[in-house]
Order: C-alpha cells, then sequence, then structure tokens
C-alpha cells in the first residue's frame, strides 16, 4: 500500500464540491466554537454526533475533522486574548501569549500561533500520511491479545498521566469504564447494571456524559463559584503580522513544536498537555532572549502551539489505524465512526479506502482554509468573546439539553445529562480528571472484549497477554506509566 | 479541627466509597453468563468495582490525612447557592415540562433562568433571546436534518412539523 497513490484518491474524494462544502462548514464551525470560551472540540463534537445521524459518513466525518481542527485553531485566540484556556492544552499558550497581549503584542501572538497551527498541522498530517500505512501493516498481524493489551496501555495513560493526583485519575478512569459497562453485555447478552429501567438496555450514550460534564457542570461551576469575576478581555491591538524578527524566531520554535507533538499525539501517552509544555521547557531553554520569557515571548506561543496541533493530529494515527482513542476528542470521534457502523483499524483501510484516506486529504485542506479563516478574518471571531457570558452559557445549556434530548426524546435522557452535570461540578471543584472518564467509558468496553476474545482463543489461559512478546512489552508499560508517576511524586513531594 | 474544604473532601470521598461499595455489591449479585464462554459478563466489571473501591479508600485516606493530594485549587467566590439553584431549577423544570409543552417552551425557560442564575437581570431580553434560539434550533432540527423532536404541543413549528 502506498501512501502517495492513496492520499491522491483521497484529494479526489476531499476536492469534491460537496466534500469542501462539509470540510468549510466544520471548519469556519470549529473556529467559532474553538473561539467561544468554555467550548472546546470534544462538547462540539460530541453535540454534533446527533445532529449527523442521517448524513453521508464521509461527508460528517470531514466536516468533524474540520470541527477539531478548527477549534484548535480558535482555541489560541480565546487563551492570548482572554487568558481563559479552553482546554488544557492550551494553557500553555495562554501564559505566553496572554502576556504579549498585555503588551500591546496581540497582533503578532495571533499571528504566530495561527501560522504555527498551519505549519504544524501539514507537517503533522504529512507524517500522518507515511506513517499511517506503516502502521496498518504492523496492526494487520494483532491480535486480541495485543489490542487488549494497547487498550489497557492507553487507558492507564490517560488516567496516570493527566492530572494531579493518580489516584483521581484512577478513580475518574473507573467510574468511566463502569459507565460504559452499563447495558447489555455484546458477547453474553447478559443486561447489567440497569436497575430494571427499560432505557438502560442500550447504554447510556456518550453524548449524555460527554455534554453533562463539560457543558451542564461547567456551567454550573460558573454559576457557583465563578459569577462574580469579569472577564479580561485585551484588546486586538497591533497590526495582525509578524516583523521580520518574529518571524526569524518563530519558524525554527514551530518546526521544534511539531516534531514534539507529533510523536507524543500519536503513542498513548495521555494527550496533548504534555508535548505542549515540553515544548515551552525547550523554547525557554534554546532562546537568545531568556528576558523575555515570562514577559511575553513570541517562542513561547509558537513552540506550544505547534505542539498542540501536531499532537491533535497524531491522535489520528492511532485512532484511524487500530481504532484506539487516546484523548478525549478523538474518543468522541470514535463514537463517530461507530454511529455509521464503522470500525477504525487496519480492515477500514481496505474496506473503505475512500473514506479513510478522504479524510486524511481533508485535513490538508482544513489547514489551508483555517489558515485563511483565523488570519485576516481574526477579528471577526474575536468579536464572539463580546457575547454577554449569560447569554453565551445559557445557550451552551440549550444546545447540550437539545443534543440529550434529540437521541430518545425522552426525558430520562435530560435526567441522566443533570446527574452527569452534577457529577462533572464536583469532579471540576475536587480536581478529578475529566478526559478519563470519557476515555474509559469507550474504551473500557473494547478492552473488555477484546481481552475475552483472546481468553476464549486460549482456551481461558491469563498467560496468553504476557507470552506474546508485543503484548507482553505493552503491558510492560502500561505497569510502568501506573507506577512511576506515583514513584516520581513521592519523590519530588518530599522536598 | 477540619477545614471547610477538608470536610467536603472527606464527604466526597466516603460518598464516592458508599458508591464503590453499592458497585460491587451489585457486580456480586449479578447472574453467571447464560451461554458458554471463559470469561463471564462479571470479571471486567468486577475490575472496575475493585479498582474504584481501592481509588476511593486512597482519596479518603488523603482527605483524613490532610487533603487530596497534588489538588490545584482554584482561587473561586464563596459558593454562590443562588446561582446554582437557578440553574437547577431551569434543568428540573425542562426536564418535567418538555413532556407537556415541546422543546420550544421548555429551552426558552432553561435560557431564561441559566442567564438570571449567570447574573443577567434583562428578563425581557433574555425570553426573546431564548425563544429566537429555540425555535431556530427546532427547525433546523426538525425541518432541515430530518430528525425527531418528540411532538410539540404549543410551538410555533406544531403545524409544519
Amino acid at each position: 500500500m502506498s501512501g502517495w497513490s492513496s492520499l491522491l484518491e483521497g484529494f479526489a474524494v476531499a476536492l469534491t464540491l460537496q466534500n469542501l462544502g462539509w470540510a468549510l462548514l466544520g471548519c469556519t464551525l470549529g473556529s467559532a466554537v474553538g473561539v467561544l470560551p468554555g467550548i472546546g472540540p470534544a462538547l462540539t463534537i460530541a453535540l454534533l454526533l446527533p445532529v449527523i445521524a442521517k448524513l453521508d459518513p464521509t461527508g460528517a466525518l470531514i466536516m468533524l475533522a474540520g470541527v477539531y481542527y478548527g477549534a484548535m485553531f480558535g482555541g489560541s485566540t480565546t487563551s492570548i486574548l482572554l487568558n481563559t484556556p479552553g482546554e488544557s492544552a492550551s494553557i500553555v499558550t495562554s501564559m505566553e501569549g496572554n502576556l504579549m497581549a498585555k503588551r500591546g503584542r496581540a497582533g503578532p501572538a495571533l499571528a504566530t500561533a495561527a501560522i504555527g497551527s498551519f505549519v504544524a498541522g501539514t507537517l503533522a498530517t504529512i507524517a500522518l500520511t507515511f506513517v499511517a500505512p506503516w502502521v496498518v501493516d504492523f496492526a494487520l498481524r494483532f491480535g486480541p491479545a495485543e489490542y487488549t493489551a494497547l487498550a489497557v496501555l492507553a487507558l492507564v495513560t490517560v488516567a496516570s498521566v493527566l492530572g494531579n493526583s493518580v489516584a483521581r485519575g484512577l478513580a475518574s478512569l473507573f467510574l468511566g469504564v463502569s459507565i460504559g459497562l452499563i447495558g447489555i453485555d455484546a458477547i453474553t447478552g447478559q443486561d447489567r447494571f440497569t436497575f430494571g429501567i427499560p432505557e438502560l438496555l442500550d447504554g447510556i450514550d456518550v453524548v449524555v456524559v460527554a455534554v453533562g460534564l463539560f457543558a451542564v457542570g461547567e456551567t454550573l461551576y460558573l454559576a457557583a463559584y465563578l459569577n462574580r469575576r469579569p472577564d479580561a478581555l485585551e484588546p486586538m491591538a497591533g497590526r495582525v503580522w509578524m516583523s521580520r524578527d518574529d518571524w526569524r524566531r518563530s519558524w525554527p520554535a514551530w518546526l521544534r513544536g511539531a516534531a514534539i507533538g507529533f510523536p507524543f499525539g500519536s503513542i498513548p501517552a495521555g494527550g496533548a498537555e504534555i508535548p505542549t509544555f515540553l515544548s515551552y521547557a525547550l523554547e525557554k531553554r534554546l532562546t537568545r532572549h531568556p528576558d523575555e520569557f515570562g514577559k511575553g515571548a513570541i517562542e513561547g506561543v509558537a513552540g506550544p502551539e505547534a505542539a498542540n496541533n501536531a499532537s491533535a493530529t497524531g491522535t489520528l494515527v492511532p485512532l484511524l489505524t487500530l481504532g484506539l482513542p487516546t484523548s478525549t476528542t478523538s474518543a468522541i470521534m470514535l463514537a463517530a465512526f461507530q454511529q455509521y457502523g464503522l470500525q477504525p483499524g487496519p480492515l477500514l483501510f481496505d474496506n473503505q479506502p475512500g473514506l479513510v484516506w478522504g479524510l486524511i486529504a481533508s485535513l490538508y485542506v482544513g489547514n489551508v482554509m483555517l489558515l485563511v479563516l483565523n488570519l485576516p478574518l481574526v477579528g471577526m471571531w474575536v468579536k464572539l468573546l463580546h457575547i454577554p457570558r449569560p447569554l453565551l452559557y445559557a445557550g451552551i445549556l440549550v444546545c447540550a439539553t437539545l443534543g440529550a434530548y434529540s437521541l430518545r426524546q425522552s426525558s430520562f435522557d435530560l435526567l441522566l445529562l443533570a446527574l452527569v452535570g452534577l457529577l462533572g461540578f464536583a469532579m471540576r471543584r475536587f480536581d478529578f480528571p475529566v478526559a478519563p472518564v470519557i476515555v474509559g467509558m469507550i474504551l473500557g468496553p473494547i478492552a473488555e472484549t477484546q481481552g475475552r476474545r483472546a481468553l476464549n482463543i486460549s482456551q481461558g489461559d491469563p498467560s496468553v497477554f504476557v507470552t506474546q512478546p508485543i503484548s507482553a512489552a505493552l503491558l510492560g508499560l502500561a505497569t510502568a506509566a501506573l507506577l512511576l508517576p506515583m514513584v516520581w511524586k513521592k519523590g519530588s513531594g518530599e522536598d | 479541627m477540619l477545614g471547610r474544604v477538608r470536610r467536603a473532601e472527606v464527604a466526597l470521598s466516603a460518598g464516592l466509597l458508599t458508591l464503590s461499595a453499592g458497585f460491587a455489591w451489585l457486580v456480586w449479585r449479578l447472574p453467571d453468563a447464560p451461554g458458554y464462554s471463559q470469561v463471564g459478563p462479571k470479571v471486567v466489571p468486577a475490575m472496575a468495582a475493585i479498582g474504584l473501591l481501592v481509588a476511593s479508600c486512597v482519596l479518603l485516606f488523603e482527605a483524613m490525612a490532610g487533603g487530596f493530594r497534588g489538588r490545584v485549587v482554584e482561587d473561586t467566590d464563596p459558593f454562590d447557592a443562588k446561582g446554582f439553584a437557578w440553574l437547577a431549577a431551569g434543568l428540573a423544570l425542562q426536564m418535567v415540562l418538555i413532556q407537556y409543552t415541546g422543546f420550544v417552551a421548555a429551552a426558552t425557560l432553561l435560557f431564561l433562568l441559566t442567564a438570571r442564575g449567570l447574573g443577567s437581570r434583562r428578563w425581557a431580553r433574555d425570553l426573546l433571546i431564548g425563544a429566537v434560539l429555540a425555535s431556530v434550533l427546532y427547525g433546523l432540527f426538525t425541518g432541515v436534518l430530518g430528525l425527531s423532536l418528540g411532538p410539540s404541543f404549543g410551538n410555533p413549528f406544531r403545524s409544519s412539523a
């Protein structure tokens, strides 16, 4: 399978007028919601799941990819001007970026973030084009034991690496897995944890959980604890263009950010937060202007923003080639595939090459669209930040309940939504990470099915997971990912 | 003497422990597989239940012994019970009313109460924006996307839906 010829076929799909339209719609929508504080890519894609149920899968998935990318672009605008990062991966951008804006350099900060996102996104998409067929070839040798081990590794890393405490991460993870197990067991038909409620037989929809945790939980938290805080919006000062010096300092940072971000995204390593911090640390070490760090250094925006986007693209490698979600957004993307009865993995590349390669080709197209949408038109997106907070969040709640209600037109889903919202509120208050709940709920049942399949093949002998080298190595990594943060935190906590 | 935050952490982890104990009991009560299977439907739930039990025990211990480890406490205002109550009322009312009034009216009410909970006092403006938003969304879903939002008694799209 050669990357180039497949990619050309993909462009034939992506460049049809219809699919260009979907990509543009997705990019526009993504930029808008990325700019709005409180709405990230995961929430938007979850809200769109019921909306796209009856659309053509290829167009719909191209649109979702546009939303994913667009929200990453738009999110940097909010971080820089408002200093409220929409998601953990833009925390670093908001550090130096907001300081630049405070010094009247909002324009160059926005420009380096947008161009850096474009450069890193495109480089990472090129890497995806070449890495994906290679991983697919490799993955064809995987059996259920290897898939189980991979899923366990992804579950452990998302719980232990993210967040500030392994105990709280694991509590979130097991809560998520338990939610995912509600409903009828796929293998035996046994109903589990349904309490005799017929609505629970189908399980709890990921839309309800994602929207409840992000939209309802967040709005409740805002009303209860941050109500009287005014937003500090920095004015859009300065031209949205960079000086020659800005360019000279930005481009190495973009390339380094992309080089750090893509590998981190494509392995199960806990998501996009770590590469952004690594990129920031690296730029701080290499810069010729160390005095500017902490006051608004352009490298501190360029590097992490590039790393953020490259790792977002990187998460598509395990998602498309193995069906393995390693972040919240890719978990919800997987739910979108499943909604159409599509199972990402090596077979999807064989069965639906038009869809997979069309999707990958659309990422190139989307990056160009986003650069155009975000550089000259950034002023338009900034206007969205002037929507009064009560109206914005009231609108988010209305959309949230619309998404949940449209699943089955049942008040029961609204009740579940409110309960999950309360859970999200408590998790936010007590600093529990949310990503393990979503990833656990999607990936837990996959791990269970694969694990039971592996044990059925081995006639119930559990040593199958440790006697096969790939599976054993992956489980060894999972154990290390679980234990190392504990040891490390214990060591650093003593001083 | 425990601080207010510490007491909340103890209560939360005790609640989580109770929840996971109940969950473990449910797993224990699950019937064995009706058909032949090497690994029944109880194994993974049991692992999740044990994991949750262990995690909540650790958290309870942490809370009792000085507070959750590495918790980032955001600088916030004291708990605003009124704001929280407006939102809770909006969600609860929508849940009940939606069966009788349809989506548009119930969602407009939710919009109004949420905006009030977040500090808006401009009832008329909020009512208007909420009603327009809910109607547009309803029209988009049922008209353009061909999705169902249930019987819509009492909303302007009844005749066309």
